[in-house]
């Protein structure tokens, strides 16, 4: 029955179904089953997303659903994984840089991280550079990423290394940036530490910021 | 339901032209701008009208066409117009766009856009939602489905405020400038875009056409009769013989081929056929990283006549198709950061290792992305400068052809 349900929610994952993805969590818990044990098959699953993504099997559409479908279980979980701050990989504050409201790409990061196993705040979108320190203040974050999708925003992201140079927190936070106006090179012009492509690689590059 | 009529503009309803909204002092300014543009666009031996045309047209041109795209910043901070006002004061806006055209020398003209294009012109986005920055000017916060738009009669593009006041301000400008008109191209969105971007936003955009296909085909369906019907407005309406499709989300990186077979292509086709055989049509892409290679020979063989895509989209297979079909290209060869922080050494030589690769055979427009409002002027001048160096016909390159 149990494995049934999980595999209940495997598949509402990766059909990007969030309703289900909520029943399934619930019906887990409902039954027993630990959170340590649901987050493995959130993160197994959403780690088959990313590689899916990464193949060229799944495309941006199904990334987003699944992750809308992995906030959905992860926000059943959240009261159960308030008291539980060491199940997470690390602290991340996210947003997308002021003046851009596209949200999508930064969105996606969110879930994909929150699925890998990092508790990440989200500022949503048009974040001034100051609101990325307050909130690395308020909640120890140990990363922060900024997303931009405009050519016309995309410097804002200097932005935000300048303030947490200003603050004097520059040393104590990883700064990694991406979003479709972003390079590797611009990301090395304005001293981040790292740079992203996608939602998997920012994965990969936030476990790797922590370790 | 009635289609609710969006005006961002209504302290400009007691006006019918654009002349109305003129003062003394007003017009004695803007026949000065134009007076400068004029003797800057007559300053070389083909306009840029005639120089952009040339080269839609495969026709001789003296250089490279310049474009500097979005250069508004320019003109606002010398006149200190804020976002807006620029977007409320249609004669702020062209005060704008002569200033930014005389300050970084563009080979094209500045648009004064209201609200956005298309749809949300006339839909329209709440007006108190509208920050200072210009890209909160192209959200558009309405959220309707493929019931709303099945249901529902589409607008009509000639009931917007918005785009009277745009279309007006354009009609102005023409008249002022005559035959040195900048309105090479009108914009559309296609259907695709505009449902996942501008409708329903992606995450419910998306998950629509999963859930409902067949709906999906029918709604994209009625909304290519209001783009053609828009196009075929705009292009009237601004005396614009070209038209610019932009399909972002539609590129390899968003979209499966499946659903681009599914989704985008037909009403690409369908949009094509119905405007033949307006020339010049293009195909658009996105901004930032968007690599449109995969799709390149496909639109194409749809029948477009121009690519209008950038970095990482491949220049060099855009030149081999348009050497092998004529299509003509209007390359965003210049990424926004290295306008932004690059030094004026570097953009030459970008501009010159753009040009080596895509003037040979002169179907070939060089133009900046979006640059940054705090984009150097000296950047924006070394890629004209540099366009001038390098992209005069006879090209001087070793290994060019033309």
């Amino acid at each position: 029955m149990e494995h049934d349900v999980k595999a209940r929610l495997g598949s509402a994952l990766h059909a990007g179904e969030a309703e289900d993805a909520a029943e399934a969590t619930r019906a887990l818990l409902e039954a027993g089953e630990s959170v340590d044990t649901i987050l493995a098959v959130l993160r197994h699953t959403m780690d088959e997303v990313g590689e899916k993504y990464r193949i060229g099997e799944y495309f941006i559409p199904e990334l987003v659903l699944s992750g809308k479908a992995a906030e959905a279980a992860i926000n059943i979980l959240l009261p159960h994984l308030t008291s539980a701050g060491d199940r997470f990989l690390g602290t991340v504050v996210l947003g997308t840089v002021a003046g851009d409201i596209h949200d999508l790409g930064k969105t996606i990061v969110f879930t994909m991280l929150s699925a890998a196993g990092f508790r990440v705040y989200d500022l949503g979108a048009d974040v001034p550079a100051v609101r990325f320190v307050e909130k690395t203040k308020e909640v120890n974050a140990s990363i922060v990423g900024a997303s931009a999708l405009m050519s016309t925003t995309v410097n804002r992201m200097r932005d935000i290394t300048a303030a947490f140079e200003q603050a004097g927190m520059r040393k104590d936070v990883k700064i990694m940036v991406g979003g479709a106006a972003v390079t590797p090179e611009f990301a090395r012009m304005i001293g981040a530490d790292g740079y992203g492509k996608d939602a998997h690689e920012a994965v990969v590059l936030a476990k790797s910021l922590v370790r | 339901m009635p289609v609710e009529y969006f005006n961002p503009v209504p302290h400009l309803s007691g006006y019918a032209r654009f002349e109305d909204l003129l003062s003394k002092p007003d017009k004695v300014e803007i026949d000065d701008l134009c007076a400068k543009v004029r003797q800057l666009w007559t300053s070389e031996p083909l306009t840029p009208i005639q120089r952009i045309m040339g080269a839609m047209m495969g026709q001789d041109i003296d250089r490279v066409p310049c474009v500097i795209s979005k250069p508004e910043f320019l003109g606002m901070k010398k006149l200190g117009v804020d976002y807006v006002r620029k977007y409320a004061d249609p004669v702020a806006a062209v005060k704008v766009a002569l200033v930014s055209i005389l300050e970084c020398k563009t080979d094209s003209g500045c648009e004064y856009l209201p609200i956005d294009m298309n749809l949300s012109d006339v839909f329209g986005t709440k007006w108190e939602f509208l920050p200072h920055t210009l890209p909160k000017v192209t959200e558009w916060a309405v959220k309707r489905g493929f019931e709303d738009i099945l249901e529902n009669p589409l607008p009509d593009p000639r009931q917007s405020q918005a785009l009277k006041w745009q279309i007006e301000t354009a009609r102005f400008l023409n008249e002022r400038l005559g035959d040195l008109s900048p309105f090479a191209t009108v914009f559309a969105l296609g259907p695709y875009y505009t449902y996942n971007a501008c409708l329903r936003g992606p995450v419910d955009g998306f998950r629509d056409i999963k859930r409902h296909p067949d709906l999906a085909v029918e709604a994209f369906d009625k909304l290519c009769t209001f783009i053609v019907d828009l196009l075929r407005y705009l292009m009237e309406a601004y005396n614009s013989p070209a038209w610019m499709l932009i399909e972002s989300l539609a590129s390899p990186s968003f979209t499966s081929p499946a659903w681009f077979e599914r989704y985008c292509a037909p009403y690409n086709k369908r949009i094509l056929q119905e405007l033949a055989p307006a020339p010049g049509t293009i195909s658009g892409g996105g901004q930032g990283q968007t690599d449109f290679t995969p799709l390149l020979q496909t639109y194409a063989d749809m029948g477009y006549g121009a690519f209008s895509f950038g970095p990482p989209t491949d220049l060099r297979k855009m030149k081999a198709i348009s050497d092998e079909k004529g299509t003509f290209i209007f390359h965003w060869a210049m990424p926004a950061p290295l306008l932004a922080y690059g030094t004026p050494e570097q953009i030459e030589e970008q501009v010159r290792e753009t040009l080596r690769i895509g003037a040979p055979g002169k179907r070939y427009v060089l133009s900046t992305d979006l640059p940054d409002d705090e984009t150097p002027l000296a950047n924006l001048l070394a890629v004209r400068d540099a366009c001038l160096k390098y992209g005069r016909y006879p090209l001087q390159f070793a290994d060019a052809g033309a």
